[in-house]
């Protein structure tokens, strides 16, 4: 049977033992913290944003080939060569996002074999935090179009055709 | 002791550091830098496949009822749907990787009427071609391009 005094004495090292295990601890939740809050500026600081190591680039299909790009103050230019083979019809051509853009090409446009056309969608209502000079942005292209030697190309959308781009490139 | 023990962690907490910075954006881009090339590799080789099916259905064509090629081709998996639109478009719809907004479309023309259901060509894998010149029942020729 222990005595009172033992009890009291292992007591006193339990709460000893105790508090150094807590102290350990909170150490570590310092150096966590400290940890987080370093870790939270470098990303606030854009160091995280590996992104913009990568290439700027204009990705289409090899038959519509991007041959120029770039984002302009409130502006996304493009050209496009027509190497389908044939003379088409461009129906439809939205970018996304923004999505409350105008394009200075009006559609249905016709389109020669070989042609080269620029494309030039300018921001008006579209919210402003879109385009930030120096920042990498995307825009995806969607064109439906259709080639008026197919038969039901000028009166339905049965032979419609529609092809996807994306442009990755830096405000300027 | 302590001091030694202590600095050696340290190193050993630096190096892992060191390495895991220079791991993570790699990694990162590496996979984005390959993804973009992929969607450049599949449109190069659905534009193979398909001027390789149009040249060769332009060529039996012009050699008369009867002819025949048979085309072995490399599938991509990104190509979901394959069919021929009023005698002359031969249309690959694609899963797009550039596009949340779902499949996008090559197209090749031909110059001579072709028709044929190409649906089962859809998917990846070697895939054998059948191109032949059939009668069109109208004294002339199209022709059929089907799975062999």
């Amino acid at each position: 049977m222990k005595r009172s005094y033992d009890v009291k004495k292992e007591a006193v090292i339990m709460f000893k033992k105790s508090q150094a295990a807590l102290e350990f601890l909170t150490t570590y939740v310092w150096a966590f913290l400290g940890i987080m809050i370093a870790l939270g500026a470098l990303y606030y600081f854009g160091i995280f944003e590996f992104s913009k190591f990568l290439p700027q680039k204009c990705i289409f299909s090899s038959q519509f080939e991007c041959t120029a790009f770039s984002f302009e103050g409130n502006q996304i230019k493009f050209r496009l060569v027509n190497n389908i083979g044939e003379e088409i019809k461009v129906k439809t051509i939205s970018i996304s996002p923004p999505l409350d853009c105008s394009s200075t090409q009006s559609t249905p446009l016709d389109w020669e074999s070989e042609g080269e056309i620029d494309f030039t969608f300018t921001l008006g209502d579209c919210p402003e935090e879109v385009f930030i000079e120096g920042e990498r942005t995307e825009a995806q292209i969607t064109m439906t179009y259709c080639a008026p030697a197919t038969t039901g190309c000028l009166e339905s959308d049965v032979v419609d055709h529609t092809i996807n781009g994306k442009i990755t490139a830096i405000v300027t | 002791m302590k001091k030694v023990k202590g600095q050696s962690a340290l190193e050993y907490l630096m190096i892992i550091a060191i390495a895991l910075g220079i791991i993570v954006p790699t990694a990162y881009l590496f996979f984005r830098y390959s993804s973009e090339s992929n969607v450049e590799i599949v449109d190069s080789q659905i534009t193979r496949i398909g001027r390789n099916i149009i040249d060769a259905a332009e060529s039996v064509y012009f050699s008369g009822e009867g002819s025949k090629i048979t085309l072995e081709i490399n599938m991509p998996k990104e190509v979901s749907a394959i069919s021929i639109l009023e005698g002359r478009e031969l249309v690959f719809k694609i899963d797009s990787q550039i596009s949340a907004t779902g499949e996008t479309e090559t197209v090749f023309f031909s110059s001579v009427p072709i028709r044929g259901d190409l649906s089962s060509l859809a998917g990846s894998g070697l895939k054998k071609v059948r191109i032949i010149a059939v009668g069109d029942g109208n004294g002339g020729f199209e022709v059929s391009i089907g799975k062999a």
